[in-house]
């Protein structure tokens, strides 16, 4: 350093030192970066996601006499109808179902409350039924125990006069959204649209109906208000009177609704029978149609909810296979529009009807059983479903019904598929069945004796619907009744209270 | 023959006691009048010392006036009572000896022309006096007293008294000031209430009529006394300023030997002058007077306390002694029944104006809250904690040379021209470009902003004050945990901006304030950098540039642009406490600086408590190192801060890390910057600029700290804080204090610390260096040897200079960043409403995150403001989670109204649930009883919980019969249940309906708070206290049926604490104003 000013040098060192000692922290910070962790308390973990439950309410909706309390008309006819509510045997429910101890029961009540019911049943697979005959719809509530697998149907069968045919109808939980796909033009066709509200709210609904030449609008489809604990009937043909092939969407605002849409025919004076449809399916690129019994006529109708034209290839599932459609296997139905495709020359059998679109659709067939034409008729509708996951079941109409037949129909998509079927006689004996259904194809079960019936799926994709019908001297009368999967258990949402920040 | 020669005969009555000190220069100057006396009587009072002696052995004045007796009064206490006893002896008693027959019967007949000059000994007057004085008293046969123009003793130029101007409650108003120069300016007085007895030439059958002076008022204002009865009297008191007399006022002064002090003969000066006027105003009025002086003594005092003049107030205080005993006057009063010759509304000419009083006093509060040093050197009296030599005219005297020092140009040139002033309008000009895409967000009437760091809050003054104090408080159901110590800085805040004129009403005006702060930071940064820099150099330009270089730091505009609040307060303060450390250090602090500084660092504590526990330790080192009045400083910075964060302590206690956290202070996601980059002063995030723009003032600092200079002490202690600070800073990443919670986003990550405190402590470091080794550059570059030296200094001054200049472009470019928003209320505007009504209703609101259902529960209290450690989950009411789980349980819609009770009777009038409409969760509340839809707007769909079948809706405070039925809803005033109203008894209203059984058993108030509430709740009724029912599910109280006032208040946790802490604030806002002068007052 000799030479340089003493203070310079001392200054120089001063500043060496400053800058390295920060370097050296810099570079300590960065090459040393093992964190010093002072936080309190141990390394959180994931909460768990809670178990799922069986449910412990169950609330289903029967329509009730479809054809009472008409907004603005009279009761023209005297209407009784049957329902028949049942829960699943232990037999038929899945394993690992526990429902656990404790009490449960099954009964029936009136929406709005009212009329005389049955004591109510307190053992599974024992049917609790009763008959309506007033203007109001039933409401049919498992709680405890035997709120799992309940299931419940409404029938009613007159073999005579001007409404002379067989309906069955499966009852609902309320839903917000409603695809009911039935109705036609003609005379003497009526379509009754049944909306049960059990909750305590007044619900608005608002309806499309959709048609072959698209969306029908109308101010009275809208807005409609139905009171909490009550139903309301409204005739479609208010809306769309002369549509050939509505489709109706049922959307609620402000709660639930149970939507039921019942089809009959009054050609004249020649009853053509009728049946009530139920929503299974919301509109999706895939429908399968279970349970559609061709002997005669029979249109597979097709909806486009959205805006955009869809392409539909169609085709039927057989107990050998698919096969095409006679006519009409690949179509266009244009956006917000309905489409009917003649399946009538199909031979007679056990028939699925599985829908492939590029858009998604909803879908529902048919069939027509006449003898002759002229002669009094019965139509029968079969709706899309979901596959069963978890079971499916119906209990059964009496089979003090002269003439009764009652046919399990399943139909397999895609893979080969297994279901177990358990049935409850009228003794109350279980009896279980395993059936197996090849890929892509139907098979037939009969159901003769037994009260009610409970699908639990093995293996595959199967969907089923239960084929009711009584043939008397003026033909066969005919029911269709496609089978929902039931919600057993429920995953509760876990509740977290929020902080603040 | 009639005496026409000599009609007027003047007798001097010159009243010594112990004045030897002055008497020669008395009798010398009697014995230079131009008109000598006639007689002169010399009245001893007892004196000890030689006064006397030099009395007797003047000899010219006994050849002036030849006239000359000497008596002896030793029973008179006060000059009254000697001249009247002289004036005695005149009349009655034996001629005075020597005296020739002759002109004492010439002078009998010209009675009526006598006059008796009364003098003090220390007292001088002036060769013309006598005869000024007799000029005007013979002007007009009315006149009935004269007075001369007392100057000072030692300066005959001063002033002392012209005649004396009072109030008519007897204060002395309208000067001259003891020691104002005298340039004429009172010479124009002719006609006043009173003289001074020095010099004062009175008739003597006035004099004789009025009985002389009244013993009440002994020693002072005898003369006002005097004077005021010659006026009712139907006589005029003159003053005759061409008569000049010096006069020392020993007594007054307390140079008499075995007088008051001065102090104390001030407060008999006041106190008699009240007493003067008590006693010579009209009966009617004295009792009015008497109240008058009271409230004027107390308001003046507490004025003059609040301006920081003690003395003053005090004084003021001492007006109080004038009623103490209140005989004195009366007696007064009593004794000079029926000498009125004149009503006395014809005095009030003389009197000064009540304004003329109120002037006064404002003129001393100015003098209080004047700017420090504007009235250096000036001369200035406590005589009635008043008179500022300030507000006086200067003439053209050559003391004037004060004058010389103000500019030629206006103030407000000046203002524009200080350094300090540019740069915090630079800091403001950059304020607004970083704000500018957040200019609404200021509107007065908005929410507000949002984001960063900053929680989404509603709330104003009141709420957050109460957020603090209440012993229960915080959002949803609340809690009693130690609130944060800043929750006040930011309600007073609030409360200004509440305040301000013409600005529309906010509905959080806690948002606005903070959105302000936020947006002021810089400016005011640059101000208080401007303002601590001071210790460092009185250079004003290199003080503007480390103004500007603190301003425009990093660690400043990204804790702005991330609402890192607590960091951005310390920022503003940190210069302050600095300075105030440095001062504290120093020989040389005033109290308010200490007291300041003390203040700056409790609420730097209160928003940064690291910072607060530097300077704690720094105030120990102090403490410990320093000595004499240092360490007084030093505990006064080390108790302070403690006794003002008050019991917020104890949770420091409980819980050290939270030292290392603040609000804002911590960094939940988000990369921070590089180590290097800390290094230079970068902590990272929105509000970054390039980072190497702040290279030339670390440059500047590192080369400042490592030259060898005289102070190279000063330098140490900073290169040790710079270390020390970037220690900490570039450490902050890697200290994790926290893991986010498993309820928040981001769950399970490390929380850590902020850097930028750390880097806030070495850029003080580094730009306190850099200026104190650069401040004087210029003096440098023009010194004629090292050439090397002088480039360095060129070269780093000029590159701090653009690296600050840079920054600040660069920063105002970038501007504020995305993370701020403007805040938009989250709450529906009829749900908080509702929330602020008299039913104090809650929000329930519900929210999807993933698969579970998150709830909350919204009040009109305010949750926390800005974002920190996140502290333990408050354990969850069972009631709340009951509630909710019945609202959104699994189970189907149910008939019965279960889900509805159990939300009223949380008092939650609303449910609301952010998301989509086709939530299943929506339709199950769409179907469930008692509750109905208001609204679907902005993905927020709003039901409303309807009232009940008996009408009785939710409400935070309800009564319910015996069974828990609810009767009727009570008004809320406050948060978490509150209220101050009255109820009618339990016959009235519901009850009626009740059985007898319930009726019998009592009506009940239930409190829709959670149980632990009933702890810090304190509720009365009808003036009794009642206790919580023990086992109830909510806080619930048995009324008794009568009518009465309900009260409900929640007590603050530390209750006698929180008075200290008020106290101590109140004592320390007091000090550590700025306010007054803490040298002497006293007139040297």
């Amino acid at each position: 350093m000799r030479g340089v000013p003493r203070p310079l040098a001392l200054a120089l060192a001063r500043a060496v030192g400053l800058v390295a000692v920060g370097v050296g922290l810099v570079l300590g910070a960065t090459y040393l970066p093992a964190p010093i962790n002072l936080a309190q308390g141990a390394t959180p973990t994931r909460a768990t996601r809670a178990p799922a439950e069986p449910v412990t309410q169950t609330r289903l909706i029967c329509p009730g006499p479809e054809a009472l309390g008409i907004e603005g008309l009279p009761d023209s006819l005297p209407q009784t109808v049957s329902v028949a509510a049942a829960a699943a045997p232990v037999e038929s429910l899945p394993p690992g179902l526990v429902t656990g101890p404790g009490d449960g029961s099954l009964a029936i009540s009136g929406l709005p409350s009212g009329g005389k019911w049955a004591v109510s049943a307190t053992v599974r697979g024992q049917v609790v039924s009763g008959q309506v005959s007033t203007a109001r719809s039933a409401l049919v509530t498992g709680v405890g125990t035997l709120a799992p697998g309940v299931v419940a149907t409404q029938w009613s069968w007159i073999p005579e006069g001007n409404s002379r045919g067989l309906v069955t109808a499966a009852c609902m939980p309320a839903a917000t959204s409603s695809w009911l796909i039935a109705g036609g033009a003609g005379p003497g066709r009526l379509e009754h649209l049944v909306l049960a509200n059990p909750g305590p709210n007044p619900v608005t609904v608002d309806l499309a109906v959709f048609g072959v030449k698209g969306r029908i609008d109308s101010p009275d489809g809208q807005g409609l208000t139905v009171a909490g604990h009550s139903r309301t009937v409204i005739l479609l043909d208010a809306i769309a009177g002369s549509e050939p092939s509505p489709v109706v969407h049922v959307m609620a605002r402000g709660g639930k609704v149970a939507a039921f849409l019942s089809d009959t025919w009054l050609d004249g004076i020649v009853p053509r029978g009728g049946d009530d449809v139920v929503s299974l399916a919301e509109p999706a690129r895939e429908q399968v149609i279970a349970g559609v019994p061709i002997d005669g006529r029979a249109i597979l109708r097709v909806a486009v909810p959205g805006d955009s034209e869809a392409v539909v290839e169609s085709r039927v599932l057989t107990s050998g296979g698919p096969r095409p459609l006679p006519a009409d296997g690949v179509t266009r139905v244009a956006g917000r529009s309905t489409r009917d495709i003649d399946l009538s020359s199909l031979p007679p059998g056990a028939y699925a009807v599985q829908v492939r679109a590029d858009v998604p659709v909803v879908a529902a067939a048919m069939v027509d059983r006449r003898r002759a034409a002229g002669a009094p008729s019965d139509l029968a509708w079969s709706v899309a479903s979901l596959p069963i996951r978890t079971l499916a079941g119906m209990a059964l109409p009496t089979s003090e019904v002269k003439g009764l037949t009652q046919r399990l129909d399943l139909a397999a998509t895609t893979d080969p598929a297994s279901v177990r079927v358990t049935t409850v006689g009228v003794d109350g004996r279980v009896s279980t069945n395993e059936v197996a259904i090849a890929a892509d194809s139907v098979s037939t079960l009969s159901l003769n004796g037994a009260t009610s019936v409970w699908v639990t799926p093995l293996t595959g994709l199967v969907r089923a619907a239960v084929v009711t019908s009584v043939t008397d001297a003026g033909g066969v009368l005919l029911s269709l009744t496609p089978l929902a999967d039931l919600t057993l258990t429920a995953t509760p949402s876990p509740l977290r209270q929020l902080r603040d920040q | 023959m009639r005496p026409a020669v000599r009609p007027v005969v003047v007798t001097g009555v010159l009243v010594v006691h112990d004045g030897a000190a002055w008497l020669t220069e008395c009798l010398d100057a009697l014995s230079l009048q131009s008109r000598p006396l006639d007689r002169l009587v010399i009245v001893d009072t007892g004196s000890t010392d030689d006064s006397l002696r030099i009395a007797a052995k003047h000899a010219r004045i006994r050849q002036v006036v030849g006239d000359v007796v000497a008596i002896s009064a030793l029973h008179a206490n006060t000059f009254g009572e000697a001249v009247g006893h002289a004036v005695e002896q005149m009349t009655f008693g034996s001629e005075p000896s020597g005296s020739e027959s002759s002109e004492s019967a010439s002078s009998q007949a010209v009675t009526g022309a006598q006059w008796l000059w009364l003098l003090h000994d220390d007292s001088a007057a002036a060769p013309e006096a006598l005869a000024h004085l007799l000029d005007a008293a013979l002007r007009s046969p009315s006149v009935g007293v004269a007075g001369p123009k007392l100057v000072t003793w030692d300066d005959p130029s001063r002033l002392l008294e012209v005649g004396s101007v009072i109030t008519r409650s007897g204060r002395r108003v309208g000067g001259p000031e003891t020691g104002e120069p005298d340039q004429g300016q009172h010479d124009h007085r002719n006609d006043v209430l009173g003289v001074s007895t020095s010099g004062m030439l009175i008739r003597r059958d006035v004099f004789e009529t009025l009985d002389g002076f009244d013993p009440a008022f002994g020693q002072f204002r005898d003369d006002l006394d005097l004077c005021w009865r010659v006026q009712l009297a139907g006589h005029r008191v003159v003053v005759a300023p061409r008569a000049r007399m010096r006069e020392a006022a020993a007594s007054t002064n307390g140079q008499r030997s075995h007088g008051l002090s001065a102090d104390a003969a001030r407060g008999r000066d006041r106190r008699d002058g009240r007493q003067v006027a008590l006693a010579r105003c009209s009966p009617y009025a004295a009792p009015v007077l008497a109240i008058w002086i009271a409230l004027a003594s107390l308001g003046s005092a507490a004025v003059l306390l609040v301006a920081k003049r003690p003395h003053g107030a005090w004084a003021a205080l001492g007006d109080f002694g004038s009623l103490m005993t209140p005989w004195r006057p009366m007696a007064a009063r009593w004794r000079s029944r029926g000498i009125r010759r004149v009503r006395r509304r014809d005095l009030r000419g003389l009197f000064a104006s009540p304004r003329a009083g109120f002037g006064h006093t404002l003129d001393t509060i100015h003098e209080g809250v004047a700017p420090l040093g504007a009235g250096s050197g000036s001369a200035r009296s406590v005589d009635d904690g008043a008179g500022s030599a300030l507000s006086l005219e200067s003439g053209p005297a050559s003391e004037e040379a004060e004058s010389l020092e103000r500019p030629a140009r206006g103030a407000g040139w000046r203002i524009l021209r200080h350094p300090g002033f540019l740069a915090v309008m630079a800091g403001a000009l950059l304020a607004a470009a970083t704000w500018r895409s957040l200019f609404g967000a200021l509107i007065p009437s908005g929410a507000g902003i949002a984001g960063g760091e900053l929680l989404p809050v509603s709330s104003n003054a009141s709420g957050l004050w109460h957020a603090w104090l209440d012993g229960w408080h915080g959002a949803g159901l609340g809690n009693a945990l130690e609130p944060a110590p800043y929750l006040p800085v930011l309600s007073a805040g609030a409360w200004v901006l509440e305040h301000l004129p013409l600005i529309g009403a906010s509905t959080s005006s806690v948002g606005v304030s903070i959105a302000w702060l936020l947006a002021a930071a810089v400016p005011l940064s640059a101000w208080t950098a401007y303002l601590g820099t001071r210790v460092v150099t009185r250079a004003r330009w290199p003080r503007a540039w480390a103004a500007l270089a603190w301003a425009s730091l990093a660690t400043l505009t990204t804790a702005v642009a991330s609402g890192r609040l607590g960091a951005v307060v310390a920022h503003i303060l940190l210069p302050l406490v600095a300075a105030g450390f440095a001062c504290a250090a120093r020989r040389s602090a005033r109290i308010w600086t200490t007291f300041g500084a003390a203040l700056a660092l409790g609420m730097t504590g209160a928003f940064n408590p690291a910072l607060a526990a530097l300077g704690v330790l720094a105030a120990l080192i102090l403490l410990v190192v320093g000595h004499g009045r240092t360490r007084l400083r030093a505990a006064v910075l080390l108790l302070v801060p403690i006794g003002l964060l008050g019991p917020w302590i104890l949770q420091l206690v409980d819980n050290p890390l939270l030292l290392l956290t603040g609000p804002g202070l911590t960094v939940w996601r988000g990369a921070t910057a590089v180590p290097w980059q800390l290094g230079l002063l970068h902590p990272g995030g929105p509000g970054s600029y390039p980072v190497l723009l702040s290279a030339p003032i670390v440059l500047a600092g590192v080369i400042a700290m490592s030259r060898c200079r005289a102070d190279s002490r000063t330098m140490t202690v900073l290169a040790v804080l710079m270390m020390a600070g970037l220690a900490l800073g570039v450490a902050s990443p890697h200290v994790i204090i926290g893991l986010i919670p498993q309820d928040l986003a981001g769950a399970g990550n490390p929380i850590t610390v902020w850097a930028g405190t750390g880097l806030d402590l070495a850029a003080l470091a580094l730009i306190a260096a850099a200026l104190r080794g650069f401040g004087r550059g210029s003096a440098r570059l023009s010194r004629p040897r090292f050439r090397w030296r002088q480039i360095l200094v060129l070269c780093v001054v000029t590159a701090a200079v653009l690296g600050v200049v840079g920054s600040m472009a660069m920063a105002g470019w970038v501007g504020v960043g995305e993370a701020l928003t403007r805040q938009v209320p989250k709450t529906p505007a009829v749900a908080a409403e509702q929330a602020h009504g008299s039913w104090g209703n809650r929000l329930l609101a519900m929210s999807r995150e993933g698969d579970t259902i998150g709830y909350r529960l919204v009040g009109a209290e305010p949750g926390p403001v800005v974002r920190d450690l996140p502290g333990a989950v408050v354990a969850q009411d069972p009631l709340l989670a009951a509630a909710v789980n019945s609202t959104v349980g699994t189970s189907d819609v149910t008939s019965t109204t279960a889900a509805r009770d159990a939300l009223a009777d949380l008092g939650v009038g609303f449910v609301a649930f952010h998301g989509a409409s086709t939530e299943p969760l929506v339709t199950q509340l769409d179907a469930t009883a008692g509750m109905t839809r208001l609204s679907n707007n902005n993905g927020q769909i709003l039901w409303r919980v309807l009232p009940r079948e008996n009408a009785v809706g939710s409400s935070r405070l309800r009564l319910v019969d015996a069974e828990g039925a609810p009767l009727v809803s009570i008004a809320v005033t406050g948060d978490h249940g509150q209220t101050d109203v009255s109820l009618g008894p339990a016959t009235s209203g519901a009850s009626s309906a009740l059985s007898s059984a319930s009726a019998s058993d009592g009506r009940r108030l239930v409190v829709a708070e959670p149980n632990r509430w009933a702890e810090r709740a304190r509720v009365t009724f009808a003036g009794r206290r009642l206790e919580a029912i023990a086992g109830a599910e909510q806080p619930t109280y048995l009324l008794p049926p009568i009518a009465g006032q309900l009260s409900i208040t929640l007590a603050p946790t530390h209750q006698w604490w929180r008075w200290g802490q008020l106290g101590l604030l109140l004592v320390v806002l007091f000090l550590g104003a700025p306010l007054g002068l803490t040298r002497s007052r006293r007139t040297p």
